[in-house]
């Protein structure tokens, strides 16, 4: 009697041949996009979403073609930082076509198009039991959106992960190992001990991992002009990898990402400082790439 | 998964003559599979968590739509062919894991009046991810509705491209 193997094809259902074919069209959808480059952490709420704008808007002011890719489906926030929550997603002859800022950032956000005040929700067949397929599911709705979006001729294609040491890993490996991670950790003992557990689960793959950012480094006195330390005096921790910038507590920026203006870099500050000295040593790293 | 006929020692086939795979409002899946050597027929009936197994990867079960109707499916294939009766088609809305969401807003929306939409235009819908679709339509149309618009063609969608971050 025949078996599995014995019988060409996977029983005429095709689930293999399209997901390899979706997968396909992902690479032709990415294939004028220059470097692909996700910013993750362990952690929630360390500023992920706002350094990723902030980054984009460097490299803008750089001149590099960059677009924001909001991969937090769950708390889907670049929408709102970028000012862009009342946008529609229009049909361009070769995929979505994604929103720009007015300085010309794309910016593809779910908040976009699912506003704040709705939780988003994935539907199930299996009644009480959407848990169990939600990742799945999610994983399924990012890929579709990858495929079908026109991503056209980007120098940079930022990525805004998801907290979670694990979810950092199954991105990695979901996006291919072309795409660079930049960590971002606070300096408190609690968040580096998370990154480092991040740190050491990309070292499995081959994914370029450019470095850490210290965010809430301090906190930036505009009345006085210095920056005074936020947290206490910790040690960093040895992460194995380079520390690309720190960037200060400034509550101006907090302020700037909540009314959606993107330019953080209209102001003169240590944090804008650093923003720009993380722009030009992210550079710098992606050109070294092979 | 493959189906063997042990008398034949072939493979089982989708069947092609009708609907092979038919969905149930309770998440079941009825797929029937038939031996080309000797016609004889099974059907495999999967329970909601095998059938939310295969939707959750967003896959069609033999190029067809688990969730979505024939109907739907028809419309997609002649507006992608070109070949539908009228110049409008409707536009395939695909299954969406918003779907309860966007339903809401639509509802809300007041959406009274289809707008119909040129085959450039549902073609250009196709090339988009499913799950955009419904909220992309709705939002698309209310813009055509407030400009006098009466129907949905490229220039249209080439307009709202541009009013909508450049
Ligand atoms: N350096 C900073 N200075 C001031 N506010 C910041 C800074 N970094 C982050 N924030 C604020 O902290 C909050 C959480 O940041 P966010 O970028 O959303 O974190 P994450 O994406 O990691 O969850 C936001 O309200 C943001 O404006
Ligand atoms: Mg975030
Ligand atoms: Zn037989």
């Amino acid at each position: 009697m025949k078996t599995y193997f014995d019988i060409a094809g996977d029983g005429g259902s095709q689930i293999v041949d399209q997901v390899v074919d979706i997968q396909e069209k992902i690479r032709h959808k990415l294939s004028r996009v220059k470097h692909r480059l996700a910013i993750a952490s362990g952690k929630g709420g360390v500023g992920k979403s706002t350094l990723a704008m902030q980054l984009a808007a460097a490299l803008r002011q750089r001149g590099k073609t960059v677009t924001l890719l909001d991969a937090d489906l769950n708390g889907p926030s670049l929408a709102h930082m970028a000012g862009l929550q009342e946008s529609l997603f229009i049909p361009g002859p070769a995929g979505l076509h994604v929103p720009k800022t007015k300085d010309g950032i794309g910016v593809l956000s779910l908040g976009s198009m699912v506003s704040e005040d709705q939780a988003i929700d994935f539907e199930s067949v299996a009644p009480s039991e959407s848990f169990t397929w939600r990742a799945t599911r999610e994983f399924t709705t990012f890929r579709d959106l990858l495929a079908g979006t026109d991503w056209g001729t980007l120098d940079y294609l930022v990525i805004d992960l998801p907290p979670g040491a694990h979810k950092c890993y199954e991105f990695a490996q979901f996006l291919g190992s072309e795409t660079a991670f930049v960590l971002v950790t606070l300096p408190s003992d609690v968040s580096q001990g998370v990154v480092r557990r991040s740190v050491s689960a990309l070292k499995k793959l081959k994914n370029p991992l450019l470095g850490y950012v210290e965010n809430m480094s301090g906190y930036y006195c505009a009345d006085c002009g210095k920056v005074k330390p936020l947290f206490p005096q910790n040690t960093r921790m040895n992460f194995d990898i380079p520390l690309l910038a720190s960037l200060p507590f400034d509550p101006r920026l907090a302020t700037l990402c909540d009314q959606g203006q993107p330019l953080a870099y209209l102001f003169d500050s240590p944090a804008a400082q650093a923003i720009h000295a993380l722009a030009e040593n992210i550079e710098k790293r992606m050109e070294a790439q092979p | 998964m493959k189906f063997l006929c042990v008398e034949c020692n072939e493979p089982m086939k989708l069947i092609k003559k009708e609907a092979a795979v038919v969905p149930s409002d309770k998440g079941s899946l009825t797929v029937r599979f038939e031996c080309p050597s000797c016609l004889y027929e099974i059907a495999m009936l999967t329970n909601p968590f095998e059938t939310q197994l295969v939707t959750s990867l967003g896959v069609r079960i033999g190029g067809q739509t688990v969730e979505g109707s024939t109907a739907k499916l028809e419309d997609s294939m002649q507006a992608l062919s070109g070949t539908a009766s009228a110049p409008q088609v409707s536009v395939n809305m695909g299954k969406c894991p918003f779907s309860k969401d966007i339903q809401k807003m639509i509802s809300a929306a007041g959406d009274a009046a289809a707008m119909p939409w040129t085959s450039q235009a549902a073609v250009r819908m196709e090339k988009m991810p499913e799950f955009v679709r419904p909220m992309a339509r709705s939002g698309i149309e209310k813009y055509a509705r407030d400009k006098g618009f009466s129907e949905i063609n490229e220039a249209v969608l080439d307009e709202a491209k541009n009013v909508f971050g450049m």
